[in-house]
Parts: structure tokens; C-alpha cells; sequence
């Protein structure tokens, strides 16, 4: 497993507001919107971190990143569909931790979509 | 008896038809002229009593903008220009309002942001009003005194043009007459 750090303390300290704000709002805000802005946050911190992993690791992270900038707002409008990408994104990053965990670190190249597949989604 | 339109009336009921929440923006400064004329319909707007409570904070300082940013996790853009309505509490005071439970105060803030966004998209612009921020965090930031209070941010710049749905595509979510209940729940227009 690699040690090196990948986020900036920027984009650190902007995450950690982010996450104590939404925790905040969520005590007025409708309950749909808590899934919502803990994907948007993880989202962030996916973008945050892309740059700076191994080439083999950025593939899964723009995916999640693309797919969760275009599916957030699902938990409104299509609550089963964002329940979907929500079980499919726990299997992709469960999919990377597997492989990560099992090769020493990022060497494996593949979409989430080839990931979730390799895991038997 | 009929009443008398307006003259331009039906370019401002369009003005009203047409506007969006845009959340795309170009990275164009919004010029301060500009600013002051959406504020100014915001000053227009209708108020409680005519009590005037509020306040408007303009907010075009990059490292500013970013900051507010971290903190509101409804604001997912990067306007170049927020106006964050504010209530002065001294003065609701001062009035006799009793702030935690007169529902005016909100209303107004309500009524001020809406003539704010149908001004600037009148004038061009784009706007998005956001609710989801962390008052006590805002507080820090822009050093609000406590007789200040954040309410509602409104997103303000130049509609990307390449992006999300085009302003001004009128779209009839809801049919008119769904709404509408004639003196009494249910009832229909006669006549």
C-alpha cells in the first residue's frame, strides 16, 4: 500500500468545511439531500486526489467523479436510479481497494465498470 | 371594468416566464453597475409592513468567494458575483418584530430575491439562490456583527452559453389550471 500524500492541505481544509457545513445544513435541510452532499464530498475529495495518485488509479476516480457530478441530483428526481449508482459506486471503490490491497498498491489499469465486473457485480 | 396594461408588460411577464437557475457561469467579472441595478430591485421589492430589513452583501473578492464556497454546500458553481441578502436585526428590533417567529422576514427575503434574479436575467445575467450554507460559518468569514444575520445567497454572473439548459426555454412544468381554485377548493371559474 502506498503512504504518499495525495491531497493538497487546500483542498484538505476546503473538504473538512465542506463536510462540517453539510453536516449543518442537513439539520434543516429535506433528508434526501444527506446522501447527496456526502457524495458530492466524495466526489470532491476523488477530484482532489486524482491528480496526484498513480496513472492506474485515475481511471476509476474521473468515472465516479463524471458519473457523480451527473447523477447527484438523482436522489430527487429518480431516488431508485441514484440508489443504483450508489450500490454500483460501493462496488467500484470496494473493487479498487480489492485490487490495490492485492497488487501492492495502484499497477492494475481498468474502468470502474471492468472493476466491478472482475469482482463478480 | 378592464384593467390597463402596462406598457412593456409583456416583456416583463416573459422576463418571468424565461428565467432559470443557472448555474454555469463564465469567468466575466459582473461589473459593479451591473450589481447595483439587480440590488435595486431587490430594494423595489414589496416588504412587510414597509420595514426594509435587509441588507445586501456583495461579494466579487476571489479568496472570499472561494471561502463561502467551502462553506455552503448548496453552492456547486463558481459565480463571480454573490449577493447575500441579510437581515438587520437592530432594526427588526427596532420595528417591534418578533424575528424567530414573524414568517414576514423570510417572505421579504423571498420577494427581494426573486425581483433580484428576474432583474439580472432582464439585464443577462444568470442568478441561483442558495439556502444550503453554514450561517455561523459566513459569520466568520465576512466578520458579521451578531446583529446581522446571513439568509439567502444569490449566485450572480454570465450564463455560459455552451452548458445546462438554455435561459429563457420556457417550460410548462405545471398546468395553470391544476393550481387555481376558484373560492373555494375544487371550484372552477365561472365566467
Amino acid at each position: 500500500m502506498s503512504n504518499r500524500t495525495v491531497l493538497s492541505e487546500e483542498d484538505a481544509y476546503e473538504l473538512l468545511a465542506y463536510l462540517i457545513a453539510s453536516a449543518e445544513t442537513q439539520l434543516v435541510e429535506p433528508a434526501f439531500y444527506g446522501p447527496r452532499r456526502l457524495i458530492e464530498a466524495a466526489a470532491q475529495l476523488a477530484e482532489g486526489i486524482s491528480p496526484r495518485v498513480a496513472e492506474a488509479d485515475q481511471a476509476w476516480l474521473s468515472q465516479f467523479t463524471r458519473e457523480a457530478s451527473e447523477k447527484k441530483g438523482w436522489a430527487r428526481r429518480d431516488p431508485q436510479g441514484f440508489k443504483t449508482f450508489l450500490q454500483e459506486s460501493s462496488a467500484g471503490i470496494a473493487g479498487e481497494l480489492k485490487r490495490r490491497a492485492t497488487s501492492g498498491g495502484a499497477v492494475e489499469t481498468g474502468t470502474a465498470s471492468e472493476t466491478a465486473s472482475v469482482d463478480g457485480k | 371594468m378592464s384593467a390597463t396594461p402596462l406598457q412593456g408588460h409583456e416583456a416583463v411577464l416573459n422576463v418571468i416566464r424565461t428565467r432559470r437557475a443557472v448555474r454555469n457561469f463564465t469567468p466575466e467579472p459582473v461589473s459593479a453597475d451591473l450589481v447595483r441595478r439587480v440590488i435595486d430591485a431587490g430594494r423595489w421589492a414589496s416588504s412587510a409592513s414597509n420595514r426594509r430589513l435587509h441588507r445586501f452583501l456583495v461579494v466579487r473578492d476571489p479568496v472570499r468567494l472561494r471561502l463561502t464556497k467551502s462553506l455552503s454546500p448548496g453552492l456547486r458553481a463558481n459565480p463571480p458575483a454573490l449577493i447575500v441578502i441579510c437581515t438587520d436585526l437592530d432594526r427588526a428590533e427596532r420595528e417591534g418584530v418578533r424575528i424567530e417567529k414573524d414568517a414576514t422576514t423570510w417572505i421579504d427575503v423571498g420577494t427581494a430575491a426573486m425581483n433580484m434574479m428576474n432583474a439580472a436575467h432582464a439585464l443577462g445575467l444568470g442568478t441561483c439562490p442558495v439556502t444550503a450554507f453554514s450561517r455561523s460559518g459566513l459569520r466568520v468569514i465576512f466578520d458579521l456583527p451578531p446583529t446581522v444575520r446571513a439568509e439567502l445567497i444569490l449566485m450572480l454572473g454570465h450564463p455560459a452559453k455552451a452548458t445546462g439548459k438554455a435561459p429563457g426555454t420556457i417550460v410548462e412544468r405545471i398546468n395553470l389550471d391544476d393550481v387555481i381554485d376558484w373560492e373555494y377548493p375544487g371550484g372552477v371559474e365561472e365566467g
